[in-house]
């Protein structure tokens, strides 16, 4: 049994407490000074996940008192491994705001808070939590082609385990019990999107995702596995997940938005080939303070999305792709429904351009002195595939709506009808939205220049209307130079252009004959040409 | 050092102010809003741990296992189900049928009931159909007096709610296979207290008496608003016969298990996987009798009220109505509600006790008060003139189209105006009629930017109405 130092008793305990016990009392006090300078403004001064900053966070802080600890080695509803503590504040948790802090404190100073941690809560003085980290990984020494296989039984265990009634069945974290359900708190049980590795709170390795399967996440719908899944099951599902982490493989964080040229139409569904072959950029989006309501919103659910983009000497077009899990079913009572309260509000994305391209104005509706122009897309309630046929007409036909704003400040708004086109489709906890645009519209595209553009997502689900939405900063779009044979044609006539000038000046200087010694360079010059 | 700390500090005030809005976004739990002070949390249903109901007993609630086959077969069947598709084959359905059969309690809340109770209506003679259509008759009076419709949806005439309930995430509860589906027995006890069965419904308790409770039992099982338009097969019992092995049962609580089925239902023997402990209010311990707050929990008036941003938006939020109206008109209405919006539903009847009504007139009207809203007309006593004047105001803006004052023409859109000042304090009408959109920003009253002269003159006139 260990014992928690009580200041009266201290004195006297000193003489009995074995040694380690008192050697961990210091490193725990140790750990208090660390604790009170780094990590109580999160976590709060009792460690109740209650700091000042936590105020904006979801996930929000863990609360060391009642120690409800998600990131474990150890059975479900079990207490974390000292050894799990201590990677955790090492590598910190990705995708939410806790940092690593391994090149911060030192090995000793990151042991020290974990033995405070574990002062926090009684509960590490009784229980004693038992492993579930596996073995010997067999399933890890499997070689690629091993992994291939394994991921490939996984996905039978996917369906088999009913993992889509929450992550959805692409993986998107869209299926139908995190979509409908609050937790007590009122808060979401947002199901992890497996696309996107960075944001498995406790690493996104094969062998990280086993421990979360096995041992589950203590106090969210996802239970453990280990009773009802065997140990290769579960290594198989670890490798299926793993491989739906696709986003960045198949995107780059960039700033430059190019057009790829294509020949002929513009294809209006976004899993046709042009589409499909154009490099794709990941736009990061964050929250922003908002005027009105008064309100920070640190806390958007669209965290990025990727934009690929096409021309065709006509028109230009722009692919944007946000995962949403809600989706269409955002519509609802619009009028009941409170900004900024998880209400149901249309889904909605913009592309911001300056009127002047060569000005960057205020990166949300301009400013007054530099106005904006905006291409606003609304969902409607009942968004249908997108069409086939290049029409257009879509984003009536499904009741989105489609209009150019005109802004100079968020206070002066002038809504116009669109000049671009619109479609749009849903599935999967997948928006993808096609704008579309004549060259001859504004702004001005062309080859080379580049015009600053800036996205911003609102996802209704979430509360996201008027100001409120992830927006992203400004970026620039330009458009592919055409891959003519221009280019090496006009270089090819400076080459000869060149050396027929020079011909027809060495044979001039050798006209003049002024003396012996120059009369060789010509010859040796014809000889190059030949 | 105080200047390095400057701008931290601003920072933190700054975090400070945007906290209440915050809160707002991120939950409705009381530990993070900060709700008046002093006043305790109200049951909220919609702040439920678990939004289905419980499936222990489920297996006396339903009559017809074949409903199970379908509802477990094809959740999405039903258009307002929440319940998720679990893409499972009929014999993963039947496993789990067994498994909730095995864990029903034998001993189910039995009644007496008259011997023609199960016979159809061709089995019955002339003496058992008439005292069956004597109470259908009596129920079908209790069904509309508790206002049953405003929540549940019927196949028969008026059982159909336009537009949604409360939330729309939550969907009227379709009653339309109501009779060949339920239970007797079931039936019974739900309507005597549905949170004895499941403790977080949204369904208030009706005080009925044991005669109103059986009349709208035979009315739910026997009237074709309840009925599918064709009923469908009788059940083989053989056909269930499968339930009862034992290897079903075992996986079908394995099933059970991988589906998650606990994260929305308590099931019997089925291990817990949220280890969070409960929020204080909506636990579903019941307060101590004779407050406001055991009536709150126990009629579940959080399911279409709101107050302080919590629970329904069915009906008016009762925030600051202490303010707003009169405390005896409010045990009047409670205790009997009257129609106030001919166009708009009317309260249900709850069968209270005026001792009860009076614990909730007087809680509303000491606790819940809008600081803004003044007692009575600010500037003074008021004078004939001024009534009169008001009453010329409210011609010749058109107020009649809309409202009925009983003095002259009148409409129906708008309140009922002829009782106005029995309901309304006459600083409550003023503060109204100053600017009816900071009361509601989605009424349909315009705003007529009055001169302060004109409201007064016009809260004058209507504080006369009271006959």
């Amino acid at each position: 049994m260990r014992i928690v130092p009580v200041p009266v008793a201290w004195l006297f305990l000193c003489m009995i407490v074995p040694r380690s016990a008192r050697a961990e009392a210091r490193g725990s006090e140790a750990g208090r000074d660390i604790y009170m300078q780094r990590c109580f403004w999160c976590h709060g001064e009792d460690g109740r996940g209650d700091g000042a900053s936590a105020v904006g966070m979801f996930p929000r802080p863990r609360d060391f008192v009642r120690a409800d600890y998600k990131i474990r080695s150890t059975a479900h509803g079990q207490l974390p491994t000292d050894e799990d503590l201590f990677e955790v504040i090492s590598r910190g948790m990705p995708g939410t705001p806790m940092p690593g802090w391994e090149k911060i404190l030192s090995d000793q100073e990151r042991r020290s808070l974990v033995d405070y941690l574990k002062s926090l809560s009684p509960r590490f003085e009784v229980e004693t939590p038992e492993s579930i980290r596996a073995p010997s990984a067999s399933a890890r020494a499997a070689g690629p082609s091993g992994f291939a296989a394994s991921s490939e039984r996984g996905q039978e265990v996917y369906d088999k385990a009913k993992c889509f009634l929450c992550h959805g069945d692409a993986g998107r974290g869209d299926g139908p019990i995190t979509t409908t359900l609050n937790f007590e708190w009122g808060l979401p049980h947002a199901a992890r999107d497996f696309t996107r590795g960075w944001t498995f709170k406790g690493g996104h390795e094969p062998g990280d995702i086993y421990l979360r399967i096995t041992g589950g996440l203590n106090g969210t719908p996802m239970g453990p596995y280990r009773d009802l899944l065997t140990d290769q099951e579960r290594w198989d599902l670890a490798y299926y997940v793993a491989s739906l982490d696709t986003e960045p493989a198949e995107t780059s964080v960039d700033f430059v938005v190019t057009a790829a040229l294509i020949d002929g139409a513009i294809p209006p569904t976004p899993d046709s080939p042009p589409w499909r072959e154009a490099d794709s950029i990941l736009v990061p989006l964050a929250g922003q303070v908002v005027l009105d309501p008064p309100l920070r919103w640190w806390i958007p659910t669209t965290g990025s999305l990727t934009v690929r983009s096409l021309w065709n000497g006509a028109e230009v077009a722009f692919l944007l792709e946000w995962h949403d899990p809600t989706g269409p079913e955002d519509v609802g009572s619009g009028a009941s429904a409170q900004a900024g309260a998880r209400g149901s509000f249309p889904d909605s994305v913009f592309l911001q351009f300056p009127a002047d391209e060569n000005s960057r104005p205020y990166f949300l509706f301009g400013d007054s002195d530099n106005a904006v122009q905006v291409w606003h897309w609304q969902a409607g309630s009942a968004p249908t595939a997108m069409s086939q046929d290049s029409s257009g007409d879509s984003a009536e036909s499904n009741g989105d709506l489609a209009e150019g704003w005109a802004a100079g400040g968020s206070d002066k708004i002038d809504v116009r009808p669109a000049r671009f086109e619109v479609g749009s489709h849903w599935q999967e906890g997948r928006w993808q939205v096609i704008f579309r645009q004549s060259l001859a519209g504004q702004p001005k595209f062309e080859p080379g220049k580049f015009v600053p553009i800036v996205f911003s997502v609102r996802d209704g689900a979430n509360g996201e209307i008027g100001n409120i939405r992830a927006v992203s900063t400004w970026l620039y779009a330009t458009l592919e130079r055409p891959k003519s044979a221009r280019p090496w044609l006009i270089a090819m006539a400076y080459f000869f252009g060149a050396v027929i000038a020079e011909i027809w000046i060495l044979s001039r200087l050798n006209g003049v004959r002024i003396d012996g010694s120059r009369q060789s360079e010509p010859q040796q010059a014809k000889v190059e040409v030949q | 050092m105080t200047t390095m700390f400057l701008p931290f500090l601003t920072t933190l005030l700054a975090a400070g102010s945007a906290d209440e809005a915050l809160s707002r976004d991120i939950g409705t739990k009381s530990e993070i809003r900060n709700p008046q002070s002093g006043i305790q949390d109200l049951f909220n249903p919609y702040e439920r741990r678990k939004n289905g109901p419980p499936l222990t007993n489920v297996f006396h609630k339903v009559k017809s296992p074949s409903w199970f086959l379908a509802k477990i077969g094809n959740p999405m069947s039903h258009p307002a189900a929440r319940m998720p598709d679990l893409k499972l084959a009929e014999g993963e359905v039947l496993d789990i049928m067994a498994y909730l059969k095995s864990i029903a309690v034998p001993d189910f809340a039995e009644q007496q009931w008259p011997a023609w109770a199960d016979k159809g209506f061709e089995e019955m003679d002339d003496d058992e159909l008439d005292a069956m259509f004597e109470l259908t008759e009596r129920g079908q009076a209790v069904w509309s007096n508790a206002r049953c419709s405003i929540c549940h949806r019927a196949n028969g005439p008026g059982g159909k709610l336009v537009g949604g309930f409360v939330d729309l995430r939550v969907g009227g509860i379709d009653l339309m296979g109501a009779g060949p589906k339920l239970v007797r027995n079931w039936l019974y006890a739900w309507i005597k207290d549905p949170k004895a069965y499941f403790p977080n419904t949204l369904m208030p308790r009706f005080r009925l008496g044991d005669g109103d409770i059986r009349a709208l039992v035979e009315y739910l099982l026997r009237d074709d608003a309840f009925r599918p338009p064709e009923d469908a097969e009788p059940d083989d019992p053989e056909r269930w016969k499968v339930l009862d092995e034992p290897q079903r049962i075992t996986h079908g609580r394995q099933l059970i298990e991988l589906s998650r089925c606990v994260v929305c239902h308590d099931i019997k023997g089925i291990p817990e996987i949220m280890s969070l402990r409960a929020p204080s209010a909506s636990a579903g311990d019941a307060p101590p009798t004779g407050t406001f707050e055991f009536l709150a929990y126990d009629l579940r008036c959080l399911s279409c009220h709101a107050i302080d941003g919590r629970g329904g938006t069915y009906a008016p939020d009762l925030t600051g109505e202490g303010s707003r109206l009169l405390e005896d008109w409010i045990a009047t209405f409670v205790e009997s509600p009257d129609m106030i919006r001919p166009l708009s539903q009317q309260m249900p009847k709850f069968n209270l006790t005026a001792d009860e009504a009076k614990i909730i007139a007087s809680y509303l009207s000491t606790s819940r008060r809008d600081p803004r809203i003044p007692e009575s007309i600010p500037g003074g006593e008021i004078t004939e003139q001024e009534i009169e004047r008001g009453r010329e105001i409210f011609r010749a803006k058109g107020c009649f189209s809309c409202h009925t004052v009983g003095d002259g023409p009148g409409g129906v859109v708008g309140p009922d105006l002829r009782l106005v000042a029995k309901r309304l304090k006459p600083g409550a009408i003023w503060f109204h009629l100053k600017n009816p959109h900071t009361v509601n920003p989605y009424s349909a009253e315009p705003d007529y930017g009055l001169p302060d002269e004109d409201v007064r003159a016009l809260s004058a006139y209507l504080s006369t109405r009271r006959e």
